[in-house]
């Protein structure tokens, strides 16, 4: 995955940013695998997280990604009404709504923070996400809460 | 169900911040915060707020085995003769510390309060280095210099110290770690104090004096502070140390150093100890220890268990300290009283006299006329004064080394209790220097042995790791070390 | 009796009703559910100085006789004083009535035997700042006084000559005294949440200052409104409709300097929000009081804020201060309590309030206020195209 994609360029003198993506294990991880095995070309930029449901995000899981250095934070689960849990993915909604409004209101750009519904075998729709979600990151910088020292 | 709730104070440090303490029918106590305290407006630091999950009640001992109160104080009285050493740091009231005071008299003995460096600074300097300025008037400072760090040591002061920059003051840090209040940080030589920091008439210096200060140091302090005209604050770590300071009217101190330096050499041979647990309070543990071992008779009067009680000959167990009657005369000079009526600290001792008991009127009665007032209120304060004295030959011997590993004593370091400070801090090149790995603990040897400790990067001066808690391998307040992966 | 019933109560034994604020229907009536075994303990604010005021826990009718007349405090977090389950009444300003219920939704409160008896509140005062403002603003000596009030939007202040002191609260607090400021901003002055609402708005004519407005709220309001007329500790009369209409307007105008309030001290952040929230928080020194005294945190030592944060990250932000704003956006109720114990001076209680009003907003929920679930829980709330 280190060759360069035909959305962008991972050129080792360009600043890649560092994300931080967490897919729950029955669809979207599945769909991670499926990008994979698809051979769909994405930037090297993401860091995969497995939970079991996109109704396990945690307020402390994100934050914590962005103190530690994330530039960006994905939070992806199955399609609503496919939810393995059947509403986890509902939970996981609602707890966006109150993290994106904090994260926003605490003065971090809107475009950090993503929540997205990818099934397991939509291969090529992970690869667009994550490709797309660099590229916005990109233009917005790394993030201001990036300890000394991380790139 | 009822509760009683005792004002009281903080006994965490000089400051004395105001607080409650409500205790169930049950003994279990929670605090609460005391808004119309005029030391600190209810605020506490995180001591504070901890302190009902820290405070353990003593348990009277004799030889290691759980007796009555009355048995305890019977056995240290046949213990106790002349030639017995007294020592009360300040971690108790007035009153407990006159009594011992009379005590130690009839065996022709002082008290001894553990801050050597009274006797060996000119005792025209004494009020200086006792009273301080009044935390108001920190406020109202146009400089400020700190030879502390406000958020570790005495928390409460960061307040004051933001109040002063608002009213436009300027902040000048002088120590182990830069201190984000601070406008400006520096690391000065001692020799260039007065050169380097402009002070003038309004400003004030806050420093500490703890049983560890090298003397040297608070000359070289104090010529700064009379050379330049400003205020000068000593800060103590124990509640009490300047009450007990004024009680003892500076009789010859010796410091604790000398202490063990004279038991060891065999010369003291029976220690009474009030309220001051010599293993927390020293930096090298294992040589306190070792010298305590060498005692005939090691007589702790506490109201809290320790690590000395642990083991002491004879352990005589009084009030938690909010419960005692009793003043105690804050780092402002401040007498403070608590609301609690229990006098088994005053009684004990008195029975080691053969006192009869109700000692606590007659000696608050000398505490009041000691302190020049009529009644103790926490709203009166004595009036800030700038004595006179000469300036001092001052030579701090700081020797060269390398790498030190400073103790920069906090509220949690001076009661043995560990909490989430249980890191050192070093700056960036001596992480990158040593090839530390983030997220592995360091190893920092010393002569006397080494141990893994987790390490925090901030902006520590080069060559320093600073540590809020005391390590094995310690020596000193400052300790040469090596630090490796 | 029905619930939505108002009355003009007063406390029958004359000392209390002289010594109780506006007719000692509280003290009273708290008094008797605790002598008639309604209750087995009382949380009554005992006064230890003219300022200062401490919630105390008693089982003894005399200490709550004690106790009458009305002071200035700051909240009272029952789940930190008593054990789930107690029966107990306590006088609650509508900040505590909603720190209670809020308790109760997490188990740390039983609401079914917790009598909350609510009172009018138009604003409480820190003591330390009332002595600095009667020293600056009045030039009084706090030692002098006997009593105080708030009248037609003056803050009057009796010195023990018998001599009355006011100055307009606005003027007060323009200079920075005053009420608490979360008190300023606050909107919620009739304890409508409460079992019973209690009050000296709309208490006209001769009643005037001798009795207490009650409108009863809750099944248990005339439990504990009848306890204490059954066993002759109280009086009442029914209010009239005019009582009820001055009530209602001084309600209103309280809801306007509110409003005004708002705007001074939540009015939106200019420039970077991120510089404004790291700058406030830089000197927080860790003491985890604003944890502790906060009436809607439930989750003790075991809390995430403080078990996933240390002293020793080397975050450019504290992720317990991170996550609390989190955790309280859906439940603040704005009490200003984190404020008043934070040694470090930081303004908290308005900084949450950023981050927790528009999300009550969104969400039409307001904590403390009933039983609801808050919506961070309440999958149910989802709506159609979320």
């Amino acid at each position: 995955m280190a060759e360069a994609t035909a959305t962008g360029t991972t050129g080792t003198d360009e600043w890649q940013p560092k994300i931080v993506m967490f897919c729950c294990n029955w669809c979207s991880y599945g769909g991670a695998d499926s990008a994979g095995m698809g051979r769909f070309q994405q930037p090297p930029t993401v860091r995969v997280i497995r939970v079991m449901c996109s109704g396990r995000m945690d307020p402390m899981f994100i934050l914590n990604a962005f103190l530690e250095g994330a530039d960006g934070v994905i939070f992806s689960g199955c399609h609503i009404g496919d939810c393995h849990y059947v509403n986890g993915n509902y939970k996981a909604t609602i707890k966006y709504k109150f993290l994106k409004a904090m994260v926003n209101e605490l003065g971090l750009e809107d475009e950090r923070l993503k929540l997205d519904w990818i099934s397991a075998s939509e291969g090529e729709r992970y690869a667009n996400v994550v490709t797309e979600f660099t590229e916005q990151i990109k233009k917005v910088g790394p993030s201001p809460l990036k300890p000394e020292g991380v790139v | 169900m009822n509760e009683t709730i005792f004002t009281t104070v903080c006994p965490g440090c000089s400051i004395a911040c105001g607080m409650y303490v409500r205790e169930k029918d049950d003994g279990t106590i929670d605090i609460d915060w005391r808004k119309d305290a005029v030391v600190n407006a209810g605020k506490l630091c995180r001591f504070g707020v901890r302190l009902s999950a820290n405070l353990k009640n003593a348990t009277s001992r004799v030889d290691g085995n759980e007796v009555e109160f009355s048995d305890a104080v019977t056995a240290a009285g046949k213990a106790i003769g002349d030639g017995a050493t007294f020592i009360s740091v300040g971690n108790t009231t007035c009153a407990e510390h006159l009594a011992l005071m009379k005590l130690a008299e009839s065996k022709s003995a002082i008290v001894n309060t553990g801050m050597g460096a009274f006797s060996s600074i000119p005792s025209e300097c004494h009020p200086t280095m006792g009273v301080g300025v009044p935390l108001d008037a920190i406020e109202n400072a146009k400089k400020i210099v700190l030879f502390i760090d406000p958020y570790e040591q005495y928390p409460l002061l960061v307040r004051r110290i933001l109040a002063a920059k608002k009213n436009g003051a300027t902040v000048t840090a002088v120590g182990w770690k830069a201190v984000s209040l601070a406008d400006d940080n520096k690391t000065i030589d001692p020799a260039n104090y007065e050169s380097d920091l402009d002070l003038d008439s309004d400003s004030v210096i806050i420093a500490e004096l703890n049983p560890s200060t090298d003397p040297a140091r608070v000359m070289v302090l104090l010529n700064l502070a009379k050379a330049s005209g400003a205020a000068i604050m000593f800060m103590k770590p124990f509640v009490n140390a300047v009450g007990c300071d004024i009680a003892s009217k500076k009789t010859e101190q010796k410091s604790l150093d000398q202490i063990i330096a004279e038991i060891n050499h065999g010369t003291i041979k029976t220690l009474v100890c009030l309220d001051s647990d010599l293993i927390e309070i020293m930096p090298d543990e294992t040589a306190v220890r070792e010298a305590l071992g060498k005692l005939d008779n090691l007589i702790v009067i506490t109201s809290r268990a320790s690590a000395i009680t642990d083991v002491a000959k004879i352990v005589i167990a009084t009030e938690p300290f909010y419960k005692k009657a009793g003043t105690v005369v804050n780092a402002e000079g401040r007498a403070l009283h608590n609301s609690g009526e229990s006098t088994d600290g005053i009684d004990a001792i008195g029975a080691m006299m053969g006192q009869p008991v109700g000692m606590y009127d007659e000696i608050h009665a000398t505490l009041l006329a000691t302190l020049g007032i009529d009644e103790v209120d926490e709203r009166v304060i004595p009036t800030y004064e700038k004595p006179e004295y000469g300036a001092m030959d001052a030579n701090p011997t700081a020797e060269a080394v390398e790498t030190a590993l400073v103790y920069a004593g906090g509220p949690f370091f001076w009661n043995g209790i560990v909490d989430d400070n249980d890191f050192v801090e070093m700056n960036l090149d001596m992480v990158t220097a040593n090839s530390l790995l983030k997220g592995i603990p360091a190893k920092i040897t010393s002569d006397k042995g080494e141990a893994a400790v987790k390490y925090k990067v901030s902006d520590v001066a080069p060559g320093v790791v600073l540590s809020n808690v005391k390590l094995p391998m310690t020596t000193g307040m400052v300790t040469s070390v090596t630090v490796s992966r | 009796m029905d619930i939505g019933d108002c009355y003009v109560g007063w406390a029958t034994d004359e000392d209390i009703r002289t010594r109780g604020a506006s007719g000692g229907l509280v003290t009273a009536m708290l008094a008797a559910a605790l002598e008639k075994g309604l209750v087995e303990a009382v949380v009554v604010l005992k006064k230890l100085g003219e300022f200062e005021a401490v919630p105390v826990v008693t089982s003894d009718p005399e200490e709550v006789k004690a106790a009458a007349g009305s002071m200035h405090s700051v909240p009272i977090v029952l789940s930190r004083y008593l054990e789930y389950g107690t029966k107990v009444a306590l006088p609650a300003k509508p900040c505590d009535a909603r720190s209670t219920i809020e308790q109760a939704k997490r188990g740390q409160v039983d609401i079914d035997t917790t009598y909350i008896v609510g009172l009018n509140c138009g604003g409480t005062m820190h003591p330390a700042m009332t002595r600095k403002m009667l020293d600056v603003m009045y030039k009084l000596d706090p030692e002098d006084i006997e009593g105080e009030e708030i009248d037609k939007g003056k803050l009057i202040f009796e010195t023990k000559d018998g001599e009355e002191h006011a100055i307009k609260i606005d003027e007060l607090e323009e200079e920075g005294y005053g009420r608490r400021e979360s008190c300023q901003y606050c909107f919620t002055n009739i304890p409508v949440m409460a079992d019973l609402a209690c009050g000296n708005w709309g208490v006209i004519g001769d009643l005037a200052g001798k009795g207490t407005f009650v409108e009863i709220n809750t099944e248990k309001g005339i439990e504990i409104l009848q306890n204490a007329i059954d066993s002759g500790a109280v009086e009442v009369t029914e209010a009239d409709e005019k009582g009820k209409a001055i009530r209602a307007k001084v309600d209103g105008a309280m809801m306007k300097v509110a409003a005004a309030a708002n705007e001074k001290y939540l009015a939106p952040i200019e420039g970077s929000h991120l510089d404004y929230y790291m700058n406030a928080l830089k000197d927080c020194i860790n003491c985890g009081a604003c944890k502790t005294v906060c009436p809607v945190c439930a989750c003790g030592e075991g809390a995430k804020c403080t078990e996933f944060s240390s002293a020793a990250d080397t975050y450019k932000m504290s992720l317990f201060h991170l996550v609390r704003f989190v955790h309280l956006m859906d439940s603040c109720i704005g009490c200003g309590q984190c404020t008043d114990v934070c040694p470090a001076d930081i303004s908290l209680t308005h900084i949450y309030q950023r981050f927790a009003r528009p999300m009550q907003d969104e969400f039409e929920y307001k904590p403390g206020m009933d039983m609801t679930t808050p919506p961070f829980f309440g999958v149910d709330l989802l709506e159609e195209g979320h």
